[in-house]
C-alpha cells in the first residue's frame, strides 16, 4: 500500500480543446453586473465563507465591547440596553450568521469536488439561498446600527422577547432573520444531499465516500428536521408579536415553556449542525497528515449517524431548572451522556489513526491538535452539565459560557482554521504562510484558554451569563480581567489569520493540484479547480482514489462539452444512471430573492408587505421557469 | 493489491433526462416534501402540547368545530387525486393533451378546495386571537393552506407554459412532480382533518 | 493593578477562595459538592488519559501496517468505548443519587415562603393560618436555621430564576407556571442570592439575601415583620410621612398602617429592617435612598421607578421617615 501511495498528477485532466469548450459552456457572466448571475457551487460557496467570515469578525467584535465591559466592576463603557443588544448580537451573528452558514459554504464548495460532479442539482435554487443569507445579516445589522437591534438575547425567551416586554422593531426583526437563515440553510441541505445521493463519481459506492461527505451528509439531514422547530417558533412568536395570538400567553392557554420547547428541539441539534462539519474537516486533515485513511471508517460513519441520532434527544437539558418531572429529566440526563460515546468513539479512532504515523506538523495539524485539547474539555464539561445538580448549579452562569465556547470554539472553530490552512491552496492556488500560521496558532491557543478556562471559575464563584456588569466586592475582579486579556490575544491572533490570507491569497507560495499528497477527489483537479471542476468526471474504486497508484482514477468519456451536463449515479452503489442538464447563469435568483426578502424585511414594519412580496413573487416565478433553458 | 485495470467509462450512451424517480428535480422534490412534513410534524406537536396544558379543548366557549365543510373538503381533495395520478401517468408517457387537461382539472379541484376552505376557517368558531386553541388551530390550518396555493401557483405556471410554449420532455417531468406535491397535500390532509376537526369532539 | 495580579496567582485561584458554589450550607448543597469534586477528579483523570493517549500515538515511530497493529488498534478502540461506557453509567448513577438526595424531604413542620418575580426585584410573601399574620416584604429572605423551607415560585413578568448558590442549585420562576424550590440551612448565616435567568436590562442587579438565623431570632423577627408598620415618632417623620402620602410614592408603594397601598413596587412597611435597597444593589443607608429617590435611572438604569424632584428639605424628611420604619 505504502509504494502505491504516490500521489497522481490531475488524472482527471483532458486535451485543451475539451478544457476550452467545457470553460466555454460553463462559464460564469462577465462583468459587475455578472455577479448577480452567479450559479456555480464554487461561487456561491465563497460567497458563504467570506459573508460568513464577515461576520464572525464583527460578532468577534462584539465579543471583545462585552468583555472591555466586563474587565473591570462596574464598567462604564456600555449601557445595560447596549449591552444587551450586543450581547444577543453576537450570539445571533455567530450561531446564525457565522457558524452555520460557515459550514454550509464550505460544504458547497467541496462536497461536489469531493463526489467528482461539476455542480449542485439545482444551481439557481442555490443562488437563491445566499441571497436569503445576506439578505438576513444586513436586516440584522441595519437594525442594530440604528440602534434598534435585538435585545432579548439569541434564544429569545418568551415572554421576554414578546410584545409586552420587547415592543421595539429589533424583536420583529429577528424573528425575521431567523426565516432569512433557516431557509438558505434548508436550500443548501437540499442542494447537498441530492448531490451527495445522486452526483457521486461512479465507483463511489456508500463505503467509499469521504467521512467529510458523511459528515455534511448527515448535517444537511438534521437540517431537514430541525430546521422545521424554528420555523414554528419564529412564525409562532411573530405572530403573537404581531397578530395578536397567544401561544405564548398563559392568560388564554398558551405556555411560555412551548417556546423553550420548540426552540431547543431546534437549538440542541444546532450545535451538532456546526459541530458535525468540523469532525469531517478532522478527518480530512488527520488523514492527509498522517498519510493513512482514518482508522475504523464504518465506527466513525455509524459515530456521525449516532450523534445526529441522540441530538435531537436532548433538548430539555437546557430547561432542566424550569422544574419539569423528574422522571422526564432522567431520560434526557442519560440521552445526554450517551452522545458522548459516539464522540469519544471517533476520538480513539482519531488517536488510532496517527498512532505511529510521524505526522507532518503543518499548521492544519497543530490547529487539529488545539482541537483536540479544547473540544475534550468541552465536551468532557457537557458531560457534568448533563447531570441535573450539577446543571442546576452551573445553568446560566459563566460555567456554561466557557462551556459552549470551548465546544463551539474547540470544537468548530479550531478545526474550520485547521481547515482553511488545509484547503487555501486548492481554492487559490496559494499557501497560506506557514510561520505566520505557527504564531498565530499559538496566539489563539493560549488566547483562548486565557479567555475561557477562567469562566469555568466565575460559574462556581456565582457570576450569573448576561449581566452587563457586576458589583468589585463579589471576588471575580481578577478572573474577569484574565478573560479580557486573553480576548485581546485571541483577537491579535484573529487579525494575523485574516492578514495572512489577504497577502497569501496575491503573494503565496504557488501551490500545485494536490499539495499535501491527500487522497480525495478535490484534490485529483487543478488549484484552483476549473469553473467545470473535472475536465472528465472520475471513477473510482476506493475510499482513497488517489493513494491507489497510477490506475486509481479512471474518467468518464463521452460526456458532451457543450452541454451542462451532469452525470447522475445509483444512490447506493453509484452505478452511472443517466446524464441531466442543469441551469446556467441568471438574474433570475436575484431578483426574486430581492421581491421575497423585500416582503420579509417590510413586514417588520407592516405585515401588508408579506402580501406585497407574495404577489410580486408571481411574476417572478413565471420569469424563473420561462428562462429555465440553458443559454 | 488488485491487478491494474482501467476504470474509464464511457457516458455517450447513457441516457438522458430521466421522468422518474431517478431525476435529480425528484429527488429535491422529496426533500422538500420531507421538509413541509416535518413543519406540519412539529406543528401538531404543539397542538398537542397545548392540548395537554388546557383544560377545555377547545375553550368552553368556543366549542368544536362544525364538520361540514371541512368532510366536503375532504372528499373534494379525495376525488382531486384522480387527476393527479392520472396527470402523474400522462407526464409519464409523455402525452400532451391529457396532461394540458389534467392540469386544468387540478386547477379546477384546488381553487374548489380552496373556496370551501374560507367555511373550514369559519367553521371553526374562533378566531387566530381568540386563544391559544384558536392560534395553534389557524396556524395548521393556514400552513396547509400556504401549501396549498403554493401548489397551485406551480401548477398554473406550469399549464401556461404547456398552453403557449412547444412542450419538452423536463415539462413531463415537472407535471409529473406537481402531481407527487399535490399527493402530499392530500395525504397530510387527511391526519390533519382527523387533528383538526375530529380531535376537539372527543372529551 | 496588584491587586490583580495578586488575584491572577494560582494560589488565588484554586486555594485562596472558596467557590460560592462549593461551600454549602444545607445539605442538599453539600450533596452537589461531592458530585462536583467526583466529576472534577474523574474527568480530570479522562482528560489526561486521553491527551497521553494522543501524546504517545504522535511520538511514536514505526507506524507500519500489520494486520496484528490493525488488531491491536481495533482491541484498544473497543476497550476505550467500553471503559467510557462504563464510567458514563457510574456517572450517570452518581447524578440520579445525587439527585434523589437533593430532593428535600418536607414535612409537616416546613415553612412555606411565596416569591414572586418583578423585573428587577423580589416580592417575598410570608403565608400564614390568620390572614392578618400574612405579610409582604422584598429582597430579603429570612428563614430558620434546622427546618426544610419550601419556596412557591411564581412570576409577574418575564421569567427568572431563583439562586441561591451556598444554599441549593437553580429553579425559575415562570409567568403561568407555578415551581417550587426547597432546602433547609444548617449554618446560620447570610447568603447571597441573584437572578439566573436573563430578564431584561438590570438582571445583573436583580440580587436577593438570605438571611438563616436560629429559630427564635427568627420567630422574633417574623413577629416584628407581622406588626403594622412604625408610627412617626416626630415631627420631621410625621412631615416625611405627608410626602410619601402626598407624592407619587403612595401609588407604587404599600406602607401597612399608614394608608399606602400601592402594589407595583416593593412593599415598604419594614423598609429599615432590610440591609439593602433595589434588590442587593445599594446598601440601605440614608445617603443611598436619598439618592435612589430622586434619580434611581442613574444608579440602576431602566429600572421602573421614576425620578422626583423632591424640594431637599421634603426629601430629608422623608428619608428620615422611611429609615424609622424599623
Amino acid at each position: 500500500m505504502s509504494a502505491s501511495r504516490v500521489p497522481a498528477t490531475r488524472p482527471t485532466t483532458a486535451p485543451e480543446d475539451e478544457r476550452a469548450a467545457l470553460a466555454h459552456t460553463w462559464r460564469e457572466r462577465s462583468g459587475s453586473l455578472g455577479l448577480l448571475f452567479s450559479v456555480d457551487h464554487k461561487t456561491i460557496g465563497k460567497r458563504y465563507i467570506l459573508t460568513a467570515v464577515v461576520f464572525f469578525l464583527l460578532g468577534g467584535l462584539e465579543a471583545l465591547a462585552m468583555r472591555i465591559q466586563l474587565a473591570r466592576p462596574e464598567g462604564r463603557l456600555l449601557n445595560p440596553d447596549l449591552y444587551d443588544q450586543i450581547f444577543t448580537m453576537h450570539g445571533t451573528t455567530m450561531m446564525f450568521f457565522f457558524a452555520v452558514p460557515v459550514m454550509l459554504g464550505v460544504g458547497l464548495y467541496f462536497v461536489p469536488l469531493m463526489v467528482g460532479t461539476r455542480n449542485v442539482p439545482f444551481p439557481r435554487l442555490n443562488a437563491v439561498g445566499y441571497w436569503f443569507y445576506l439578505a438576513g445579516g444586513l436586516l440584522l445589522y441595519g437594525c442594530f446600527f440604528a440602534n434598534r437591534g435585538p435585545d432579548a438575547g439569541w434564544f429569545a425567551y418568551v415572554p421576554l422577547s414578546g410584545n409586552q416586554y420587547s415592543s421595539g422593531h429589533g424583536m420583529d426583526a429577528w424573528v425575521q432573520i431567523i426565516n432569512f437563515t433557516e431557509v438558505s440553510a434548508l436550500i443548501v441541505a437540499g442542494s447537498l444531499i441530492v448531490t451527495i445521493f445522486k452526483q457521486r463519481a461512479p465507483g463511489m459506492s456508500l463505503n467509499r465516500i469521504p467521512l467529510f461527505v458523511w459528515a455534511i451528509l448527515i448535517t444537511m439531514i438534521m437540517i431537514v428536521f430541525a430546521m422545521p422547530a424554528v420555523i414554528f417558533a419564529a412564525g409562532s412568536l411573530n405572530s403573537d408579536r404581531s397578530l395578536g395570538t397567544h401561544f405564548f400567553n398563559p392568560a388564554e392557554g398558551g405556555d411560555v415553556l412551548l417556546w423553550q420547547h420548540a426552540f431547543w428541539f431546534f437549538g440542541h441539534p444546532e450545535v451538532y449542525i456546526v459541530f458535525l462539519p468540523a469532525l469531517g474537516i478532522v478527518s480530512s486533515i488527520l488523514s492527509a497528515f498522517s498519510r493513512r485513511p482514518i482508522f475504523g471508517y464504518t465506527a466513525m460513519v455509524l459515530a456521525l449517524v449516532a450523534t445526529a441520532f441522540l441530538g435531537f434527544g436532548l433538548w430539555v437539558h437546557h430547561m432542566f431548572a424550569t422544574g419539569l418531572p423528574q422522571l422526564g429529566q432522567s431520560f434526557f440526563t442519560a440521552a445526554s451522556l450517551m452522545i458522548a460515546l459516539p464522540t469519544g468513539v471517533q476520538i480513539f479512532c482519531w488517536i488510532a489513526t496517527i498512532w505511529g504515523s510521524r505526522p507532518r506538523w503543518e499548521p492544519p495539524l497543530l490547529f487539529v491538535l488545539g482541537f483536540f485539547f479544547t473540544f475534550l474539555i468541552g465536551g468532557l464539561t457537557g458531560v457534568m452539565l448533563a447531570s441535573v445538580p450539577m446543571d442546576l448549579q452551573a445553568h446560566d452562569t459563566f460555567f456554561v459560557v466557557a462551556h459552549l465556547h470551548y465546544v463551539l470554539i474547540g470544537g468548530a472553530v479550531f478545526p474550520l482554521i485547521g481547515g482553511l490552512f488545509f484547503w487555501f491552496p486548492k481554492v487559490t492556488g496559494r499557501f497560506l504562510g506557514r510561520t505566520l500560521g505557527f504564531w498565530s496558532f499559538g496566539l489563539l491557543f493560549v488566547g483562548f484558554n486565557l479567555t475561557f478556562f477562567p469562566m469555568h471559575e466565575l460559574g462556581f464563584h456565582g457570576m450569573p451569563r448576561r449581566v452587563y456588569t457586576y458589583a468589585p466586592d463579589r471576588g471575580w475582579n481578577g478572573l474577569n480581567l484574565a478573560a479580557s486579556v486573553g480576548a485581546g490575544v485571541m483577537g491579535i491572533a484573529i487579525l494575523l489569520i485574516l492578514i495572512n490570507a489577504i497577502r497569501s491569497a496575491r503573494h503565496g507560495k504557488p501551490a500545485p493540484g494536490n499539495p499535501w499528497g491527500a487522497e480525495t477527489l478535490e484534490w485529483a483537479t487543478s488549484s484552483p479547480p476549473p469553473v467545470y471542476n473535472f475536465a472528465r468526471i472520475p471513477v473510482v474504486r476506493s475510499l482513497s482514489p488517489l493513494w491507489d497508484g497510477p490506475d486509481g482514477i479512471g474518467v468518464v468519456t463521452g460526456l458532451p462539452t457543450d452541454k451542462r451536463e451532469l452525470l447522475v449515479t445509483h444512490p447506493l452503489d453509484a452505478v452511472p444512471s443517466h446524464r441531466e442538464e442543469v441551469p446556467g447563469p441568471s438574474v433570475n435568483p436575484f431578483i426574486l430573492s430581492v421581491i421575497m426578502s423585500a416582503g420579509l424585511i417590510g413586514s417588520v414594519f407592516s405585515l401588508w408587505w408579506i402580501l406585497i412580496g407574495a404577489v410580486l413573487s408571481v411574476p417572478a416565478a413565471f420569469a424563473w421557469y420561462w428562462t429555465q433553458e440553458a443559454p | 493489491m488488485t491487478a491494474p485495470r482501467t476504470l474509464d467509462l464511457d457516458a455517450s450512451d447513457l441516457p438522458r433526462g430521466v421522468l422518474d424517480s431517478r431525476s435529480l428535480v425528484w429527488w429535491g422534490t422529496i426533500v422538500m416534501t420531507v421538509t413541509e412534513g416535518m413543519v406540519f410534524a412539529i406543528s401538531v406537536g404543539g397542538y398537542f402540547y397545548l392540548r395537554t396544558l388546557s383544560s377545555a379543548w377547545p375553550p368552553t366557549h368556543t366549542g368544536p368545530p362544525d364538520l361540514t365543510a371541512a368532510t366536503v373538503n375532504l372528499g373534494i381533495l379525495l376525488l382531486s387525486a384522480i387527476p393527479a395520478v392520472w396527470l402523474d401517468r400522462a407526464g409519464k408517457r409523455q402525452d400532451a393533451r391529457m396532461v394540458r387537461l389534467t392540469l386544468a382539472a387540478n386547477l379546477v379541484f384546488g381553487t374548489a378546495f380552496c373556496v370551501v376552505r374560507v367555511f373550514e376557517f369559519k367553521a371553526l368558531h374562533c378566531m387566530w386571537n381568540s386563544s391559544a386553541y384558536g392560534s395553534i388551530t389557524w396556524t395548521i390550518l393556514g400552513l396547509h393552506t400556504s401549501n396549498l396555493l403554493t401548489s397551485l401557483l406551480e401548477t398554473l405556471i406550469v399549464f401556461v407554459y404547456v398552453l403557449v410554449k412547444p412542450i419538452e420532455e423536463r415539462h413531463f417531468l415537472d407535471a409529473r412532480l406537481d402531481g407527487v406535491f399535490w399527493y402530499f397535500i392530500v395525504v397530510t390532509w387527511i391526519p390533519l382533518y382527523v387533528v383538526l376537526f375530529l380531535v376537539p369532539r372527543i372529551r | 493593578m496588584r491587586r490583580a495580579l495578586v488575584l491572577l496567582s494560582p494560589c488565588a485561584l484554586f486555594a485562596g477562595c472558596r467557590y460560592a458554589t462549593l461551600d454549602r450550607a444545607t445539605p442538599e448543597g453539600s450533596r452537589i459538592t461531592d458530585l462536583h469534586w467526583f466529576m472534577f477528579w474523574l474527568f480530570g483523570a479522562v482528560f489526561f488519559a486521553v491527551m497521553g493517549s494522543l501524546a504517545a500515538a504522535l511520538m511514536r515511530r514505526g507506524g507500519v501496517f500489520s494486520p496484528e497493529g490493525e488488531r491491536r488498534r481495533s482491541a484498544a478502540v473497543i476497550w476505550g468505548a467500553a471503559v467510557s461506557c462504563v464510567l458514563l453509567l457510574v456517572t450517570l448513577g452518581a447524578s440520579v443519587w445525587a439527585g434523589r438526595e437533593v430532593a428535600t424531604p418536607t414535612g409537616p413542620d416546613t415553612l412555606e415562603i411565596r416569591v414572586i418575580g418583578h423585573q428587577w426585584w423580589w416580592e417575598v410573601r410570608y403565608p400564614a393560618a390568620v390572614a392578618a399574620q400574612e405579610f409582604t416584604t422584598a429582597n430579603e429572605i429570612h428563614v430558620p436555621v434546622g427546618r426544610a423551607v419550601r419556596f412557591l415560585l411564581g412570576s409577574d413578568d418575564v421569567i427568572h430564576s431563583f439562586w441561591a448558590p451556598n444554599l441549593n442549585g437553580k429553579k425559575d420562576l415562570l409567568p403561568g407556571r407555578s415551581t417550587t424550590e426547597s432546602f433547609r440551612v444548617e449554618r446560620a448565616g447570610t447568603y447571597p442570592g441573584r437572578c439566573a435567568e436573563f430578564c431584561g436590562y438590570q438582571h445583573a442587579h436583580m440580587g436577593f439575601v438570605v438571611i438563616a438565623e436560629p429559630p427564635e431570632r427568627f420567630d422574633a423577627w417574623l413577629a416584628g415583620q407581622r406588626r403594622d408598620a412604625e408610627e412617626p415618632s416626630n415631627e420631621t417623620q410625621r412631615h416625611g410621612l405627608a410626602v410619601f402620602l402626598s407624592g407619587p410614592c403612595v401609588t407604587c408603594h404599600t406602607i401597612r398602617g399608614a394608608g399606602a397601598f400601592g402594589h407595583r413596587g416593593p412593599d415598604l412597611t419594614h423598609l429599615a429592617s432590610r440591609s439593602t435597597i433595589a434588590a442587593d444593589t445599594l446598601p440601605n443607608t440614608t445617603g443611598h435612598l436619598a439618592g435612589w429617590i430622586v434619580d434611581s435611572q442613574r444608579l440602576k438604569p431602566g429600572n421602573r421607578m421614576p425620578p422626583n424632584l423632591i424640594p431637599s428639605g421634603d426629601l430629608l424628611d422623608l428619608v428620615a421617615y422611611l429609615r424609622g420604619l424599623r
